[in-house]
Order: structure tokens, then sequence, then C-alpha cells
């Protein structure tokens, strides 16, 4: 069970990372997700978070299981934020999976093309706090 | 809040750090206590303890007020005794329940005996000021926690960021915020709980206005201590059988084992027992308590907790985390190191930020905090590991110029300690290089010296059960040796400190990223 888990909570981060700009290019994702893919991504995100407590009060109580999730959340987060800085490939299997359901959702009927906004430092793009 | 993060963190930042990692050591305690006390390296034992058997091999001589038994558990496998002595003094032994003999003297403050007192109070006795230097830093850390939390402004779009390719301000940077936000529940709820326990000391108006300064009434129903209470009789009566009465507590606690035993008058007719109830099978650390007369074991009171106390002794347990739950025991001591991360990492970033300005005006800032950074981050951990390696060396009964085993183990951190910051301060552009090379090299020969003192090496510790102290030790301390030897490779590899190369490291440091 604490497998399961911890394998919950790391997807759950990672979604959430992906559904972000930079992080989705560094796993190999191409073009930058429509908005509706990135909302659809943070609600499995968040939701997949929520079943990781879900789990842990079954596992172990009201308590222990608590107090599990509040700890295994920061270190799914951990793991997640390490994968990207030293091997972002791992997140490729999932990026890749995600990509034709993401492109699925495409343009909503009227919306015009939005340009590539240019990578000018790297990778680093300027994120908006309204991302999120 | 940005001058408000900044200024409390170079001022309390050392004293925060000391606290957390004593505090991140102090998870496993019990284990240090095995590594440094060889003797208490036992076996747990198949059944449970009889206490008959143990109150008619270890009565107390007569006189002793109260006789404690703390039971055996399954990271401390020796039971320890606290009575009277015939002179009237407090003596604890520590017993080998196995066998039933009393093991020699420890010679050693060990884990729970100077590194977790070190992160309650900082050893800071007089007038208990030590506990009020602790709460403020708690203070000050929940002041750090939000303002750090209001000024960062990306705090969701760079969650997940750690940037070390590009200039080595912004990778100490987002070290800093990763291990302070993907960790911001630990922080906030060990911070505030470590408040929480002592609201005792906090809130003194706790006793004078609601229980109109009766000390005893407050402690009596917020803690149960002495909620029963009878005077001896003055004639000699026997003790009834106290598994029995063990047995009755624990159906009144639903199956939970007994943690402590305290016999008060002890060998009088008037004598009564106080049963503890065990803390390891669930959060709250609970106090609750059953008291049964001494001649003929019934029941005569049990104390519950009000409801303010359950609340109480569930945030209090969080923090002291004597459950047995290993997982929890790893991500405490994980998230734990990622505060000292925080902590370590926020210095960095304000020497860094600032080493060119200071040093263009002449301001002495950076040079003074570089200096107390050095000494309270590789420092404090050095001391540790020569408290390690000193208790290995020492023989059993060491004593020099009057001074004990005990506090010759103590001396050697201490002086270890100063000479971190005076290395610090007098060889500032070699003083993270050369403490990330003798914490690597301290680490190794702690590990080295328990294997050639104790025959337990890693090898043979992973495969006993008994030695699993023993192991996560040493494994932790290969991983600070690992974690040196790597932190001092990555700084030798900065152009300015190239052999012969003395120039100011702040305008190289730049050009080299």
């Amino acid at each position: 069970m604490l497998t399961a888990l911890a394998f919950v909570l790391v997807s759950g981060f990672a979604l959430l990372a992906l559904s972000q700009g930079s992080h989705w290019r560094a796993a190999g994702g191409s073009a930058q997700l429509p908005r509706p893919a990135v909302l659809a991504l943070r609600i499995f995100g968040f939701s997949l978070l929520l079943l990781g407590l879900i789990v842990a009060v079954l596992r172990d109580g009201g308590g222990f299981g608590a107090l599990l999730w509040a700890c295994l959340l920061s270190l799914a987060a951990f793991a997640v934020t390490a994968a990207l800085s030293f091997h972002p490939r791992c997140l490729r299997g999932l990026a890749s999976t995600i990509a034709p359901f993401g492109m699925a959702f495409g343009k909503m009927p009227g919306e015009r093309d939005r340009p590539e906004r240019p990578d000018n430092r790297g990778g680093e793009t300027k994120d908006s706090i309204s991302d999120l | 809040m940005s001058w408000l993060h900044t200024w409390a963190g170079v001022t309390v930042g050392a004293v925060l750090f000391a606290i957390f990692w004593m505090g991140t050591l102090a998870v496993f305690d019990a284990e240090i206590d095995r590594w440094m006390i060889p003797s208490t390296r036992l076996a747990a034992m198949d059944e449970p303890w009889s206490l008959d058997a143990a109150w008619r091999d270890r009565a107390p001589p007569g006189g002793s007020s109260v006789w404690t038994l703390v039971l055996p558990t399954d990271r401390k496998p020796t039971a320890e005794l606290r009575f009277q002595d015939a002179e009237g003094r407090w003596t604890h032994r520590l017993i080998d329940p196995g066998s039933a003999r009393t093991l020699p003297p420890p010679g050693s403050l060990a884990g729970t005996g100077f590194i977790y007192p070190f992160h309650v109070h900082l050893h800071i006795r007089p007038f208990g000021f030590g506990y009020w230097v602790v709460g403020l830093a708690g203070m000050a850390m929940l002041a750090l926690v939000v303002s750090g939390a209001v000024i960062h402004r990306r705090i969701f779009a760079d969650f997940f960021s750690l940037r070390f390719r590009r200039k080595r301000q912004r990778g100490i940077l987002d070290l800093h915020n990763v291990a302070g936000v993907a960790a911001l529940p630990f922080h906030v709820a060990i911070t505030l709980s470590g408040l929480v326990i002592f609201l005792s000391i906090y809130y003194p108006a706790i006793r004078f206005f609601s229980y109109a300064g009766d000390d005893r009434a407050y402690y009596s129903e917020a803690f149960g201590t002495g909620s029963y209470a009878r005077p001896k009789e003055g004639r000699p009566g026997t003790l009834a059988s106290l598994d029995e009465m063990a047995a009755k507590a624990r159906e009144i606690w639903g199956g939970d084992a007994v943690g402590t035993l305290s016999v008060v008058h002890p060998g009088d007719a008037g004598a009564f027992v106080q049963l503890g109830r065990s803390v390891e099978f669930d959060v709250p650390y609970n106090r609750d308590r059953v008291y049964f007369d001494g001649g003929s074991g019934s029941i005569l009171s049990v104390y519950e907790p009000v409801p303010a106390s359950r609340i109480q002794r569930f945030i209090a347990g969080l923090h002291f985390i004597q459950f047995r739950h290993w997982t929890l025991r790893w991500s405490y001591f994980v998230l734990g190191l990622a505060g000292c991360v925080m902590i370590a990492t926020g210095f960095l970033f304000w020497i860094e930020s600032r080493r060119q300005r200071h040093a263009k005006s002449g301001l002495l800032g950076v040079r003074l905090v570089e200096g107390l950074t050095v000494g309270s981050v590789t420092g404090i951990v050095a001391a540790t590991l020569a408290l390690f390696i000193a208790n290995r060396l020492l023989p059993a009964d060491a004593t020099l110029i009057g001074i004990g085993r005990q506090a010759l183990e103590l001396w050697a951190f201490c002086l270890i300690w100063l000479t971190a910051f005076g290395h610090a301060w007098l060889r500032p552009k070699w003083a993270w290089l050369e403490q990330c090379r003798a914490l690597s090299a301290l680490a190794a020969a702690a590990v080295l010296l328990n294997w050639l003192t104790t025959g337990d090496h890693l090898f043979r510790s992973l495969v006993q059960p008994h030695l699993r102290a023993v192991a996560t030790v040493d494994a932790i301390l290969i991983g600070v040796a690992l974690l040196g030897a790597l932190a001092a490779r990555k700084l030798r590899q900065r152009p300015a400190l190239a052999p012969g190369d003395d120039g100011d490291l702040s305008l190289t440091s730049r050009s080299a990223d």
C-alpha cells in the first residue's frame, strides 16, 4: 500500500509539473499545451494528491494517515523536482502519453492561433503567476 | 516583508540551524544511544517481561518514596529503574530484560542525554533560559516561513524549479525555495507543535487566571501529574500481582501495552501503583494513567484527559515522534534535513548576493556572516562527529584532570565547534572546502571506529535485527561522508580555488558560471 501511495502522489505532482510550460518542454513535449489540457492536467494532478490522502488514511487510520500523507506529499514533490532537474527524461514517457490527449483538446471554436512565446533564456520563460 | 525575512534569518539562523540539526538527529536518538553505548545493543525479548519478576528481583532498599520502571520498547531494548538509594539519592539503572542483569553505567550521554536535550533547551539550564531561547527561535522561524512565502512571488511557477546550470545565486535560491516550499507543511507543523509542547512555560497566565494560581490543579488536569495521591500508612504491606494490574489496565486502554510502572510508598501498606500507557501505538504522546491499590490490586482512579489536553497531546505527539512508525520516522529525518538545507542555503544566498557589494565598500557584513555560517553549519556537524569519535576512542573509565568520561565527550564537541568558528574566521576563502573535507574524513573515521571497537560493521548490523539501530547510524554517517566528499569536489572545481590562486573569490566566481 505504501508503494501505491508513493506512486499516486508522485504521479499527481508529475502531472502538475507537466502542466507548467517550461517543465512540459523539458520533458520533451513539443508544442505549447492548449489551455484546456493544462486545466485538465491540474485537475487530475490535484485529484491524485487528494486520492493519496484517502489511501494514507485507509492504510494507517486517521492520525497516522494524515501525518503520513503530509510527509509523503513533500517527499513526492522533492522527487519530481529532482527528476526534472537532473533527469527530465524520466517524465518523457508520461509526457508522450499525455500529448495526443492534449492535442485532441485542440482549439476552442473561434480561438485564434497564439504565437509561440520565444525562449530567450535557454528554456526559461516568464510563467506569470496567473498560470496557477 | 523582505526586510523581516532577511534580518530574522541572519540574526537567528545560526541558532535555528543548531535546533534543526539536533532535532533531525534526535529523530534517531535511541538509535544513537545503541551506537554510542554498545552494552545496550540487546536483542528484543520474545515474550513480554514479567513485572512481578522485575519487582521480586529489584525491589528497592527501604526508604525509597517511589520506585519506577520504564519498560523496554522496540527502539529501546533496555529497561530503566529509578529509585532512591539507601542514602536517599535518586539513582537510575539500566537493566537487560532478557537476563535481568544490571548493565554497567553508560559513561556517555549519547542521543537521549545530549543530542535531544540540546534540541530542547540548548543545554542552557539556568532559570530555564534555554527554553526561552528555543521558543523565541521558534517564533522567529514561523515569521521566517510566513514572510518567505509572501516574498516568494513565483511560488507556484517555481514550485518544481531547481536551476543549477544558471548562475550560482539562482541555484542556491532555488534550492532554498524548494526546500522551504515543498516541505512547508512539515516546517510549519514542526515549529508550531514544538511551541505548543511548552505551553506551560510560554503561557504561565493559564495557571494564574484559570486555576487561581494552583499549579497542582493545573498540572493534574492538563497532564495527569499527581492526579491521584495518598500518604503512607506507616506499617508494612505486600504488593499484589503487578501483572494482573497490567492486564486490567490494558483492558481499559483497548489493548495498548504498559509503558511505565511506578510503585509509590513501596513496602508500605498504603502503597499504590501507577501504570502509564505506552506511547508507541498512536500519535498522541499520551499521559493516560491507571492507579491501583498496592495491597489488593483494585483500581483506585483512572486519569482521563480533558478535550483540550487531548488536542495538546496529539500536537505534542506529532512533534515527539515516539510512536512506532518507521516510514514516518525516516520521513521526518529527511524533511528535517530539508529544513537544515533551507537554513544553510538561506545564509549562502545572503552571502553571495552581497559579496561583491561588501567587498567594494569595505563592509564587514559578508565576512562576519560567512564565518558565522561556516561555523554553525559545517561546524556543528563536525562537532557532532567529534562527539561520536570521542565516544569510540575514550576508554570506559577515562578521566582527565578530574573530568569524567561523559564530560570529556562534551568537551570534544565544544572544542571542535569553537575550532570550526575560528577556522572559518581565520581562513575564509578555504573554510568551506576544508570543513567539507573534514566532515567527510570524520564521518568515515566514526564508522571505522565503530567497526574496530565493537566489531558490529555494516554488513553484520544490516543482517541482525537487534543491530538495526547501529546500521541506521552507520548508514547516516556514510551518507555524511559521501555528501562531504561530493561538496568538497564541487567546491574544488571552482576556478577561483586553483592552487596558488589567492585572488578575490567574489570577482572570479561570477565569471565561472
